[in-house]
Parts: structure tokens; sequence; C-alpha cells
């Protein structure tokens, strides 16, 4: 049977709720001057990463099918927009205990195969994403040239078949970005791999 | 009343033991392919005092980790009006590895796999919802959503989430 009478229910769990976090639109990057350590050795930071027209972060990693499936995507946006004054970072927040296949000799691996030519960074406690409040891979955060963010989400809305993306939504931002136009879909969501965070 | 409940994806506590699950041929594994609209339509339309919706993947590490727990939960609860939902979202080309997956995990009720796109899917479920998976979703006879969360969970989260609404 179920309890009819929830209020005592809702008041119990009430208590316990846990109100939803996420960085919002307006807010600038947290944890921008974490130093990282890069594919090819060097360690670099958000902030220094920051392009003259935006900064895209995105957190991806190795073992997800969900950033397999857009990976090339990633690159071929990732590439083009750092050409056109967008400073592009990707961040691998995921504990390598869990998932073997995301740690740095994979990503290195990852980054030459893909042709990432941008950084992709180690976020060594997983606190970058903490702060970010990511919660999964892969996910975008593009920031306008006075570091607000204007654009969280996926990249497209069809991981599995690029050729039957009708929206691709990073790009879109990216471009509407570089152009001084508002962005059409500021926040857009795709299912994604849980990140594995390190413990403290 | 919606409550949400994000969860950090670490480990909680398990209070007790998952027992390892009979398996099923594949051949008896019920997976449909259906839109979210379809599959939350019936949860008013059963007479299940609550229903959990789980969303998983075959290549979710976490989700795998727990699915036997919830199954515990289903097997414990089911007499007393407890529903259980799968919703696999793998891709379709992954379909035989759902059903191998269900099928090893003896699961011999009515599972589907998403359709819709990812947007209007993770919407549907809750707007708040990041799409991050596994995600749990817990409903009341009505079909409202009474909370959820995101990221992997143990038995014992299970447990009391259908316990607080089933009356023992």
């Amino acid at each position: 049977m179920i309890s009819r009478n929830r209020g005592l229910l809702v008041a119990l769990m009430l208590l316990v709720a846990v109100p939803v976090m996420g960085l919002e639109l307006g807010d600038t990057a947290p944890k921008a001057d974490v130093q990282m350590k890069n594919v090819d050795g060097s360690k670099v930071s958000i902030s220094e990463m920051s392009g003259e027209e935006g900064t895209l972060v995105l957190f991806i990693c190795n073992h997800c099918p969900w950033v397999q499936a857009w990976e090339g995507r990633i690159a071929e946006i990732g590439n083009e927009f750092q050409t056109k004054g967008v400073g592009v970072i990707a961040v691998n927040p995921n504990d390598p205990a869990a998932y073997p296949s995301d740690g740095f000799e994979e990503m290195q691996k990852r980054a030459e195969k893909v042709g990432y030519e941008f950084p992709y960074v180690v976020d060594a406690t997983s606190d970058v994403a903490r702060a970010f409040d990511a919660t999964k891979t892969p996910e975008a955060f593009l920031f306008d040239e006075n570091g607000e963010l204007v654009y969280k989400g996926t990249i497209d809305d069809n991981a599995r078949n690029p050729e039957q993306v009708e929206k691709q939504y990073l790009r879109n931002a990216l471009e509407a970005l570089v152009a001084g136009n508002e962005i059409p879909d500021q926040v857009t969501k795709a299912l994604g791999c849980s990140i594995k965070f390190r413990e403290g | 009343m919606l409550l949400f409940v994000v969860g950090s994806g670490r480990a909680e506590q398990n209070s007790r033991s998952v027992a390892k699950p009979d398996t099923i041929p594949v051949s008896q594994v019920k997976l449909k392919k259906a839109s979210v609209d379809h599959i939350l339509g019936t949860i008013p339309e059963s007479n299940a005092q609550v229903t959990l919706v789980n969303v998983w993947a075959t290549w979710c590490q976490p989700c795998r980790e727990e699915f036997p727990a919830i199954l515990q939960v289903y097997r414990e609860l089911k007499e007393e009006g407890f529903r259980l939902i799968f919703i696999s979202a793998d891709f379709p080309e992954q379909e035989k590895q759902a059903r191998r997956f269900l099928a090893n995990h003896g699961v011999d009720f009515q599972t589907y796999m998403k359709t819709d796109k990812d947007q209007q899917f993770i919407n549907a479920l809750h707007p708040d919802w990041s799409g991050a998976l596994p995600g749990t979703f817990i409903y009341d006879d009505s079909g409202e959503l009474l909370r959820y969360w995101e990221g992997r969970a143990e038995y014992s989260r299970f447990k009391q989430a259908v316990q607080n609404v089933v009356t023992k």
C-alpha cells in the first residue's frame, strides 16, 4: 500500500534534498589558474588558454563511448575555432584508477590519434571539474571575451551519426560568439558518462 | 513534490552483499524500442504503487556495477507493488550486447531502449538531469516523480528510496 499521507515523508525527504548546482550563464571560469599537465608534458591553465574572442573548456576522456562518438567533431571544431581567436582546452577529470584507459599515456596516444591541436590536460584532483559542476563527459563550457559563460552543454544533437546531425549546438555557439551574435541555444544536453571523480 | 538529489558519483556504503542473479536465455529477454513518453505513460496505467526507472547502458561501468543491487531490491519488493523499468541508452548497434547483459542478469520482465534524441529524452525524465549515466527516477502510482538522482548508488539507497514510498 502506498501511504497517501505524504506530508511527513516529503518533509523528511526535503531535509536531505540537495539543490542542483551548476555553473550558470554569466559566471566566470572557476579554478582557471590551476596548472594542469598537458599531453605534451607542459603545464597549462584555463586562464593561459583564454583567447581574444573567448575560451572553450571541454571535459572529455578516452574511455567513454559518447566521447569517442564525438571526438572527431570535437577535434574538428576545437582545431578550427582555435584559429579564430577562441582559446581551447580539453580537460580529463576521470580517475584512471577506475578507468585505466583514461591514464596519461593513453591520453597522449588519443590526442595524437584524434588530432587534437589544443591542450588535452589532466585534472589531477578532479577539482576543476567539481568547481565547474561538470557531471559527465563530454561537456562543453564556452566563455566570451569577458570571461563570462555564454554556452554550456553538448556538441550536437546526434552523437552516433555525424551525417544525421540537425543541430550543431557547439559550432553554432562558437560561430555566433566570433561573429558577435546572440547564441541561439545557450544550454543543451546529451547523455554522457558520469565523471569518476578522484577521491580527496 | 519534486526532490532533486544529484549524486556525486562516489560509491556509498553498501549495507549488504548483493546476490548473484539467475540467468535466462537471451531469447526470453523483453527489450522494446520506445519513446520516453510511451514508457512514462505506462506508469499510471500499471498497478504499481512505486516505480523506479533506471537509465543504463552496457558501456557504462557504474550502470553495470549498480545493476545487481537494483534487481535485488526489485526481487525483494516486487510483491509489494514495486515496478522496475530499465531503459537502455545503448546505441542501436549495441542491442545484442544489451540483450545479453539483461539475460545474464535474469531480467525477465519488459525493458526498453530509448529512441528519442538525447535532449528530449533527458528533459522528459527531468529538466535538471544533466544526462550523466546512470540516472534513477522514482515515481508514485499516479506517475508523479518523487525524486531522482544521477550517478551510481548502492543497494541501501535503492531499498530506502523504494521503501519510503511502499508501506511495509
